[in-house]
């Protein structure tokens, strides 16, 4: 015979079935009613506590289907192991649903990407517009130093040595320049390691919606421009630089102001 | 010994930023055959398909690291004795003691200046 274990509140012991708790005598059990009333055995709070992470029952009354008096917590006594147990499971539901709606809005709702893409892209604009950025100001410097070269090349000697320190600090200005543009490079990996981080979030939080069985997502791709406790009459229309493609040009405005 | 400034030198760094920078200071420095890769297989290829006297490799590279790359170069009795520096923004104790173990000559930390990429140029190759 398959022995079935159950957890029997009164004395916090696992014990099987077919030995029921009634049997030990004991002057400090309860009366048979609420013996019978408060055994719970570990599959039935197994399933409750599975359906709440679940998601599975809403506005759950988890004692209603057990003892009619204990739904209300109100009236429950506080001594008694089985209502505290289901008045935490209670809880517990309670931060979970609030957890699971915090998780939904980062979920993407129907045919939005998610915050975290948009994340990602708005950081390689970042690294593609330094790139650009950078290399106009490496040309710059070449063409500098390109022009130092030919002045060096066809000044008569005498006008060179007349103005030979100044080509000299033109030269070491542009190999300043240079080296700083490495800033590029830099920024660029610690970006990456941003964006690496990202997907690592990402991917757990994927898994605790699939864990928490959020179907519907409420989340948007938007990115949040201003702090929640800015307080700025106009912070709705901060926006900040648009992706490629988005806002208007500078065509569009003039023809606004003609 | 002095440089010889006529060899050929390979710079590898998957950021053109950084290829460009150190192509001019190589220049500036008096080097006229200057290679460039932007990957550790681009720089491979090249490698073993001419002669160079220096090899200047970033670290952080995909798919093949500068790491990789420079046990590829130890590996091979033609380039096994390349004077190989990295310039790289790596910068942990590790880092250097793994690129010393497998053969670096050399290690530059990003951000870096001229005159330190000229000094470990003139310790691995001479004076200019």
């Amino acid at each position: 015979m398959k022995t079935k274990k159950r957890f029997t509140i009164e004395s916090n012991q696992i014990e099987p079935e077919d030995t029921p708790s009634e049997s030990v005598p004991d002057a400090a059990q309860p009366s048979e009613s609420t013996a019978s009333r408060s055994e719970i055995t570990i599959e039935k709070i197994k399933d409750a506590v599975t359906a709440i992470v679940r998601g599975e029952l809403n506005n759950w009354q988890p004692v209603a289907s057990t003892s009619g008096d204990m739904a209300s917590g109100s009236s429950a006594k506080d001594d008694d192991p089985a209502k505290n147990i289901f008045k935490e499971l209670s809880e517990i539901q309670s931060y979970i649903e609030t957890s699971r709606a915090e998780i939904a809005a980062l979920k993407p709702d129907e045919g939005q990407d998610s915050q975290f893409s948009t994340a990602k892209l708005e950081l390689q604009e970042i690294v593609d517009a330094t790139a650009r950025a950078t290399n106009d100001i490496l040309s710059e410097s070449e063409r500098i130093v390109e022009i130092s070269n030919t002045l060096v090349e066809r000044l008569p000697d005498d006008q060179l040595e007349a103005v030979g320190e100044e080509l000299s600090a033109l030269d070491m200005a542009s190999t300043q320049i240079m080296l700083a543009c490495g800033f590029q490079d830099l920024t660029g990996q610690r970006i990456t390691k941003v964006v690496n981080t990202m997907i690592f979030v990402e991917e757990r939080i994927n898994k605790l919606m699939e864990l928490w069985n959020v179907q519907k997502g409420t989340g948007t791709g938007d990115l949040i421009s201003v702090r929640p406790d800015d307080e700025r009459p106009d912070k709705e229309l901060l926006n900040g630089p648009q992706k490629a493609g988005e806002g208007i040009s500078q065509n569009d405005i003039d023809a606004m102001f003609a | 010994m002095a440089v010889d400034k006529s060899m050929r030198v390979l710079a590898v760094d998957d950021y053109q930023t950084m290829l460009r920078i150190i192509s001019n200071l190589l220049q500036q420095l008096g080097f006229r055959n200057i290679d460039t890769a932007s990957s550790g297989d681009e720089a491979l290829d090249k490698i073993n398909g001419n002669q160079y006297g220096l090899i200047i490799s970033d670290w952080n590279m995909e798919p093949m690291t500068g790491l990789e790359l420079l046990k590829e170069v130890r590996s091979k009795d033609a380039t096994k004795a390349v004077p190989f520096i990295m310039v790289t923004a790596e910068s942990k104790t590790e880092n250097v003691v793994a690129a010393r173990q497998a053969g670096v000559s050399n290690y530059i930390v990003k951000p870096f200046n001229a005159e330190t990429l000229k000094q470990k140029i003139s310790s691995v190759l001479g004076v200019f």
